[in-house]
């Protein structure tokens, strides 16, 4: 996909989860980061399952629901409801709370399956035990917020685009970043290069720096717990470092890419990238991102964290590469 | 060498039961005591009204505590001078005046102003529920407060959630939460204290915040009875979404120029092995000072530390941490203080 250098018009919308502000794992300094809403591969261990579907979703928090219904005034599909007791067996998210009314129980019952997300009941919610995942953003609102920082830090590091698989939406980082880049703001993309080179050459002139995430080293381990192969991203990659600044970032899960083989796979693959390959980050697998299963209403895929005496082997290891290694 | 003497900290105004002293004035007597002829905010048509009525019955309040406070401060040198404190400042030696009778070339005094984020909260809440949205009388929501909010929590989590609170992202909240600051600076600052000095406007309340909340009625803004009220100048704990961007942004809508005797915000580093060092520090500071902040009290300190210093006092009698406006020994804290700090660290987490 070739993109012009007109940037589109101020009207289109960018399809988001969340900006979050003062974020310090996303590229260098402190920085605003946009996750963008769907992605492309599926990785098992996977912390931010929210951004993964392109289509909107409703998280549920049984904990916070008090049963008070108001959830299922406002639905237009009539989807919640609150019962006296258990009911049909296709229903996920049932809780039992004390009602309001003295000596009732109540069970938020909500078709999951049937849910629009429109966000009707995530709005009118009190507890906040709705909440809806992607939000369908203006990008002059999205450029108004990122602008933010550097209003307000003075060492402002920029800004970084992640997902989900923020060149998904292309068009959308491209006007964001060259917005940025107008501005003086340092840009990051946060890319899995599982995409057409077209696409990661659009978004080339307006980015200082692209944080590749890589999954696995070997093609069957990758396809395994990624669902595709590697050969594309990898090819994408070796082109992109000789094209623009890169780091490139390894969620290491015991067990999956922490082995010899796959050491030695991803070693073959970094190994002669050129200077332009700044820093391999390491991340140690995390569970962080349970809460948003479990509003989800699916079972976490549990992994496990390499332990430290393997931490400190794949640093040696990944040092073979003379580029800067570091845990984050 | 020091040539200030600025009286402070004997009296904490409880803003937020100031307010529920003004919604339900027949419980309380200090009005009348004070013959402070209370005009009625619950009677206000508009929020206008309502909000002048609350200023106006809070200034009245602060200018007879003032008057008080002078009648002290003028016997102060009889009962207590402080011919030491004095030696050590040059204009007491040119006047050959002790400080308690004004020495120092800067003789203020400050009242200090406890819970304005809930205080905010709470006014912004009837604002926009009585007043706007109109989805309550007056009389329902002073029944709400009245009963602790008793069978009615889908009010009070609407109240607490879905009413936009001080410190988010909200330009109509900020703009509102500008005006407050002003207006209480305003009124607790200005009158004339005995020893040729003025008082000036203060945010700070030390560990007070913590003290006052058991006896602080429940709030228009969803919060029970005896829960913790807001610290310095920092929007509530339960506020969702407050980070440090978003609290450096709220430090923007306050003119701190406005308050000369300190207006204190408290920020709590979560400490991990893989934390991002020290530029994290050095960047906040400069974006606080950027922002146009005040006083900032930091803890950096770990949750798990703290609980197991908690289980341990013996073996942590060294771990320090930030109450407010000081710092202490965690294990020679109260319990409930020592929960306080530890729920702090987690909540940044």
């Amino acid at each position: 996909m070739r993109l012009s250098s007109e940037p589109c018009a101020t009207a289109e919308t960018a399809f988001i989860t969340n900006i979050q502000h003062f974020s310090l794992h996303d590229g260098p300094g402190v920085r605003t980061t946009v996750f963008f809403k769907g992605c492309n591969l599926h990785c098992a261990w996977c912390h931010n399952p929210e951004t993964i579907s392109s289509k909107g979703q409703v998280g549920f928090d049984v904990r916070r629901c008090i049963g008070c219904g108001t959830c299922g005034e406002v639905c237009p599909c009539r989807l919640h409801k609150m019962k006296t007791r258990l009911h049909e067996t296709d229903v996920i998210g049932c809780v039992k709370k004390e009602s309001p009314n003295e000596g009732e129980d109540v069970r938020h019952e909500w078709l999951r399956k049937e849910c629009l997300a429109c966000g009707r009941c995530v709005e009118a919610c009190p507890a906040n035990a709705l909440e809806l995942y992607g939000k369908h953003v203006s990008l002059s609102e999205i450029e108004k917020e990122c602008m933010r920082g550097k209003k307000n830090f003075p060492g402002f590091g920029g800004v970084t685009f992640s997902g989900g698989e923020c060149l998904l939406q292309a068009r959308q980082v491209f006007y964001l970043a060259s917005k940025m880049k107008a501005e003086g703001i340092s840009v990051c993309v946060d890319t899995a290069l599982h995409l057409p080179w077209d696409t990661v050459e659009g978004v080339l002139s307006v980015t200082d720096l692209f944080l590749v995430d890589m999954k696995a080293g070997l093609s069957d381990t990758h396809k395994k717990y990624v669902g595709v192969s590697n050969e594309r991203i990898c090819e994408n990659l070796k082109r992109l470092t000789q094209l623009a600044d890169c780091w490139v970032r390894i969620p290491v899960v015991h067990g999956v890419n922490d082995t010899e083989e796959e050491v030695e796979a991803m070693l073959n693959t970094l190994g002669g990238m050129g200077e332009r390959l700044k820093k391999i980050q390491l991340l140690t697998y995390h569970t962080l991102g349970e809460p948003k299963y479990r509003a989800l209403g699916t079972d976490m895929p549990r992994f496990e964290a390499p332990d430290e005496k393997r931490q400190e082997w794949m640093l040696e290891e990944f040092r073979r590469t003379g580029v800067c290694v570091e845990w984050n | 060498m020091s040539n200030e003497c600025n009286s402070r900290a004997f009296l904490y105004l409880n803003l937020p039961q100031m307010v529920s002293g003004m919604l339900f004035s027949e419980e309380f007597d200090f009005w009348s005591r004070e013959h402070i002829v209370l005009k009625r905010p619950d009677e206000a048509d508009t929020f206008e009204g309502f909000y002048e009525a609350v200023i106006y019955n809070l200034s009245q309040f602060l200018f007879a505590c003032a008057g008080h406070y002078n009648r002290f401060e003028q016997i102060w040198a009889e009962i207590n001078p402080m011919p030491l404190f004095s030696a050590t400042m040059q204009t007491c030696i040119d006047k050959k005046m002790d400080v308690t009778r004004g020495g120092a070339r800067y003789n203020s005094s400050s009242f200090s102003l406890i819970g304005i984020g809930t205080f905010i909260d709470s006014l912004y809440a009837i604002r926009k529920v009585v007043y706007e949205e109109r989805k309550l009388t007056m009389e329902q929501m002073k029944e709400l407060l009245r009963t602790d909010f008793a069978g009615q929590e889908a009010w009070r989590l609407y109240l607490q959630n879905k009413v936009p609170k001080y410190g988010q992202d909200d330009e109509e909240m900020a703009s509102f939460a500008g005006r407050v600051f002003r207006d209480l600076a305003v009124h607790s600052s200005g009158m004339p204290n005995a020893r040729g000095g003025y008082f000036e406007a203060s945010l700070f309340a030390f560990f007070f915040y913590d003290v006052l909340k058991e006896h602080t009625w429940a709030t228009a803004d969803g919060r029970h009875a005896g829960q913790r009220i807001s610290r310095g100048c920092n929007p509530v704990e339960s506020t969702k979404e407050i980070d440090a961007a978003t609290l450096m942004q709220s430090l923007r809508s306050i003119d701190f120029k406005d308050y000369p005797g300190c207006a204190v915000s408290y920020l709590e580093m979560p400490i991990s092995k893989n934390a991002a060092g020290t530029d994290v520090f050095v960047r906040i500071l400069e974006a606080f000072v950027h922002c146009g902040g005040n006083a900032l009290d930091f803890n950096v300190v770990d949750k798990e530390t703290l609980l197991q210093a908690k289980k341990d006092p013996d073996n942590h009698r060294n771990l320090i941490v930030r109450v407010c406006g000081y710092s202490a020994p965690f294990i020679s804290l109260s319990e409930e203080l020592q929960d306080e700090v530890i729920e702090r660290t987690m909540r940044n987490g």
